[in-house]
């Protein structure tokens, strides 16, 4: 029974992960950076690259391997490290791999970034959030503390209204 | 008592005599008998000893072979930012080379603003990645296109290979790039088999013509002219004994040979012996094997030889040294041509080669090109990092492949301007050459440490003050102070008002102690940012004890700092020391905005074939709460605009926003500036190892490093974060008032909603 309720559970956030990118598409940023004559101006957008790293993470996490996943996904960070999706992603990701306190802790970094993200809409920025207290509900349950669960899937119950 | 006869006596004595003589007899031939049986068994206990010792290193680790650190690898797709000097410099540190021909694997074009690359194929930890031709556009300073150039279709993201960094040495330093029989080409084995040993495929590890004809040959010339060494010999002496030259050593040498031929095939101590010859010194790296040397003196693989190099290697197995192609460079020339004519002579290749290979100048690289720059005080860090999970063995021979965080571009930039600046400030301010310095630079987003300089020349190992330097970081500390005021939200905002007046308060010594401001003057009542950013000792002091020392040392820990440090006074204003590393970590978790990021040059470990070993991943850890430390770096934000870092402002580009903090010690003994952008921060320390008045502030030594590296480094501007949680406000800079945002006194800050002033006031 217990075995089949971790069965469940883990399925739950296989679907979870796999299910990230079709849900949330990064979107493209502009970023300002210095220039060689000093002034600072936006480059090209660097979505494609984001969402090429994101789909080979997806297909590395659909065939279990989780590293490789987890390292293109350091790929994309590194291109867009304030991009509250991809935290998630990795929170996901770790989540998966049992590690539960680091899945807690990278929601809390994607929940503190999706805050400032200025190119949100208040819509995805509130889905995001969901997202990432349902991530820390999981983590907690199995954690073995289910009022912090609780508390935390009533967070996302109450964004995603 | 009866007496005893005489003759009986005697009689006993000659029988004992006899029996003593035969025993004698026996003796005399025994002891030969027994002496040639034991000499056997020790000499068999010998050759099963040696037996085994060449087995168990033959078998087990073959060559030891070097960890090689690999920087990171530099990434290319649509809106990467690059110049066109940064990638020549990638490419070039990387091997590839400007070409107008055909385009090979390693080479590259450029036209106008776009470069046609044939990338080598390499075995990432994610992944083996094939050979891609790419065309890369930059204008204005980014990528604007990727593509293959073959089909034009677009490439999202691409990698160039890895260059070598570093390398983690045994305590002989040997290296070597391994290679495989199959990889050898053919006139390599031929000439080094013509050469050394031409009845390699036919003896058993020995051969006595060759001695023979060696003596002969040597005894003609009244020299030493020729050695009769067998390849297994050769190999032998190398790969296990020592270089002294002794009877006791040819004998085993010989032994040995023997039994090596016993145990393995020819093509296993050929294979062998090509990775372990050794060819050559560069500097106290010693060159072993075909592989690395083919590297080293032509920089291409073993494979793409021609025959003039191929020889030319072959002549330097005599001696490296002695046939050295920068010192001696006709002496080798000779050699080489006599290695030529002895191939033509064996009919090995035709007179038409011979000709043609002879004509040819030596081709070895410059010396100059070949003298790589080294960065200890980074191997240094990657080192310490790496011993928490592999032992030293290992790493200097297990042939691991460590892919680093390292940044060879911005170690680059950072190493130029230390080198410049240092030297001009030691000059400024009279020190002798004193002056020493370190810096820092990291990724703000994961930690990743991108470049270390240990010490004003930055080439020269020694003395890291990135990490060993343990010294006070004077206001550095300050942030962690406010940032204790702010955490007590209903207690504090930035605009609160705090005293600037004297102080007198016992130190842990049972003195007196009154700290004073760096201006000498008090200032009175002042809202608390402006005590932040102008860095007053006296409201600081005051209000660190109304905050109370185990409430501060419990936000410098969860600021990621792990030393002791002891709750006095005298910490309020930085006399806990530290090194510019651990100042790193600690302005780390400000720029993360609380969560903790443990600093790492590390990414990944791989054995030698290629199978990963040890993943190391952002680690992260919430510890403060984001919305204290936003609130925070507004303040230190405003630091750069009209606090001590004011100068910034003109120092650096005018939309290039920073946050940092300048720190003096006493007797500007140490000069300090961490800060950061959105995408860097940086640590710089000034200082003397001797602890000398240097005479320079933050803002008069270290900032200026801080800020050249900054405006040379291409980054993102700091930005500030709006969430819901916050509010934005100028603020009058003497009093807690709101202002427009045209006052020159008005300072641009982050409040917890609803807990800004709420009255306005004019200009002042």
């Amino acid at each position: 029974m217990k075995n089949m309720k971790r069965l469940m559970l883990r399925s739950f956030i296989l679907m979870l992960v796999m299910t990230l990118v079709a849900c949330q598409a990064p979107k493209d940023k502009t970023t300002g950076w210095t220039s060689e004559s000093g002034e600072v101006r936006p480059g090209p957008k660097t979505g494609k690259a984001v969402l090429a790293l994101l789909g080979k993470a997806r297909q590395a996490s659909k065939k279990g391997s989780l590293s490789t996943a987890e390292s293109h996904l350091e790929r994309a960070l590194r291109i867009e490290p304030d991009n509250p999706t991809l935290w998630l992603y990795m929170a996901k990701l770790r989540l998966y791999a049992a590690k539960s306190v680091d899945a807690i802790n990278l929601a809390n970094k994607a929940l503190t970034l999706s805050s400032r993200k200025k190119s949100l809409s208040k819509s995805s920025r509130r889905n995001l959030q969901a997202d990432c207290w349902r991530v820390i509900a999981h983590a907690e349950q199995i954690l073995g503390n289910p009022a912090k669960a609780h508390k935390a899937q009533d967070k996302a119950n109450s964004l995603s209204d | 008592m009866k007496k005893k006869s005489p003759l009986r006596r005697k009689k006993k004595t000659s029988i004992k005599k006899t029996s003593r003589r035969r025993k004698n007899k026996n003796n005399h031939r025994l002891p030969y008998l027994r002496i040639f049986i034991a000499s056997l068994v020790v000499f068999l206990l010998y050759v099963v000893y040696l037996d085994f010792e060449v087995r168990s290193q033959f078998d087990g680790r073959k060559w030891s072979v070097p960890a090689r650190v690999y920087a990171r690898p530099l990434e290319l797709y649509i809106g990467k930012p690059l110049t066109h000097e940064q990638l020549k410099f990638e490419l070039n540190i990387s091997d590839y080379r400007l070409t107008s021909n055909n385009l090979s694997t390693g080479n590259y074009k450029k036209k106008g603003d776009s470069y046609r690359i044939v990338i080598r194929e390499f075995d990432f930890w994610d992944g083996h990645q094939p050979p891609r031709y790419i065309q890369v556009k930059i204008e204005d300073g980014f990528v604007t296109n990727v593509t293959d150039f073959r089909d034009n279709n677009d490439i999202a993201v691409v990698r160039l290979e890895p260059s070598v960094m570093g390398r983690i040495y045994p305590s002989h330093r040997e290296d070597r790039l391994l290679v495989k029989l199959d990889d050898v080409p053919e006139y390599l084995l031929s000439a080094l088999l013509t050469v050394e040993d031409r009845q390699f495929y036919s003896h058993y590890g020995i051969n006595p013509k060759a001695i023979l004809r060696a003596m002969l040959a040597n005894i003609k010339a009244g020299s030493v002219v020729q050695g009769g060494s067998t390849l297994t010999q050769q190999l032998v002496k190398n790969f296990f004994l020592t270089k002294r030259k002794s009877l006791i050593r040819k004998f085993n040498e010989a032994i040995m040979s023997f039994l090596l031929e016993l145990h393995y095939e020819k093509d296993e101590i050929l294979q062998a012996y090509l990775n372990e010859i050794y060819l050559g010194q560069d500097k106290n790296r010693a060159i072993h094997g075909f592989g690395l040397a083919s590297r080293f003196y032509f920089d291409k693989p073993v494979y793409n030889l021609n025959l003039s190099e191929i020889t030319t290697l072959v002549a330097m197995v005599k001696g490296p040294s002695y046939y050295d192609p920068w010192r001696n460079k006709k002496r080798l020339l000779s050699r080489r041509d006599t290695v030529i004519n002895l191939m033509q002579e064996q009919g090995k290749i035709t007179e038409y080669q011979a000709n043609q290979a002879k004509s040819e100048p030596l081709n070895v690289l410059s010396r100059r090109k070949n003298i790589r720059s080294s960065h200890p005080a980074y191997m240094d860090l990657l080192r310490r990092q790496l011993q928490q999970d592999y032992n030293k063995e290992d790493l200097t021979s297990e042939g691991l492949q460590i892919f680093s965080t390292f940044d060879p571009y911005i170690q680059k930039i950072v190493e130029q301007v230390v080198i410049k600046k240092s030297k001009q400030l030691d000059k400024q301010q009279q020190l002798n050459g004193k002056l020493q310095s370190s810096v820092i630079v990291t990724n703000t987003n994961n930690a990743d440490v991108l470049a270390v300089i240990g010490g004003k020349q930055p080439a020269y190992a020694g003395f890291n003050r990135a990490l060993d330097a343990l010294r006070p970081i004077g206001s550095l500390i300050k942030p962690a102070v406010y940032l204790t005021a702010i955490q007590r939200k209903n207690d504090y905002s930035l605009a609160s008002m705090i005293e600037d007046k004297n102080i007198t308060l016992k130190a842990q010594d049972g003195k007196l102690w009154s700290p004073r401001n760096y201006s000498g003057e008090s200032h009175g009542e002042i809202p608390l940012f402006k005590a932040l950013i102008s860095s007053y000792n006296q409201a600081t002091v005051r209000l660190g004890l109304s905050l109370g020392f185990e409430s501060i040392v419990e936000t410098l820990r969860n600021l990621g700092i792990q030393r002791d440090i002891p709750p006095y006074p005298s910490i309020l204003l930085g006399a806990v020391t530290m090194s510019p590393f651990e100042v790193a970590q600690m302005y780390q978790t400000l720029v993360g905005e609380g969560f903790i990021t443990p600093l790492r040059s590390i990414r990944k470990v791989l054995t030698a074939e290629g199978k990963p070993l040890k993943h190391y991943p952002v680690k992260i850890k919430k510890a403060i709460d984001e919305t204290s430390v936003r609130i925070i770096n507004s303040a230190l934000h405003e630091v750069t605009r009209q606090g001590t870092a004011r100068s910034i402002r003109w120092r650096l580009p005018e939309g290039l926003k920073v946050a940092g903090k300048t720190g003096t010690t006493n007797d500007t003994r140490d000069s300090w500036f961490a800060g950061f952008s959105g995408e860097h921060l940086i640590v710089t320390w000034l200082g003397t190892d001797d602890n000398e008045s240097t005479g320079l502030t933050g803002a008069g030594g270290a900032l200026p490093i801080w800020a050249d590296i900054m405006k040379k480094i291409r980054t993102r501007p700091f930005s500030f974060a709006y969430d819901d949680k916050l509010e934005y406000h100028y603020v009058e800079n003497t009093r807690s008032l709101l202002v427009e945002d045209h006052c020159s006194t008005a300072a641009y800050l982050a409040f917890r909603k609803n807990s800004a002033p709420s009255n306005y006031g004019t200009c002042k």
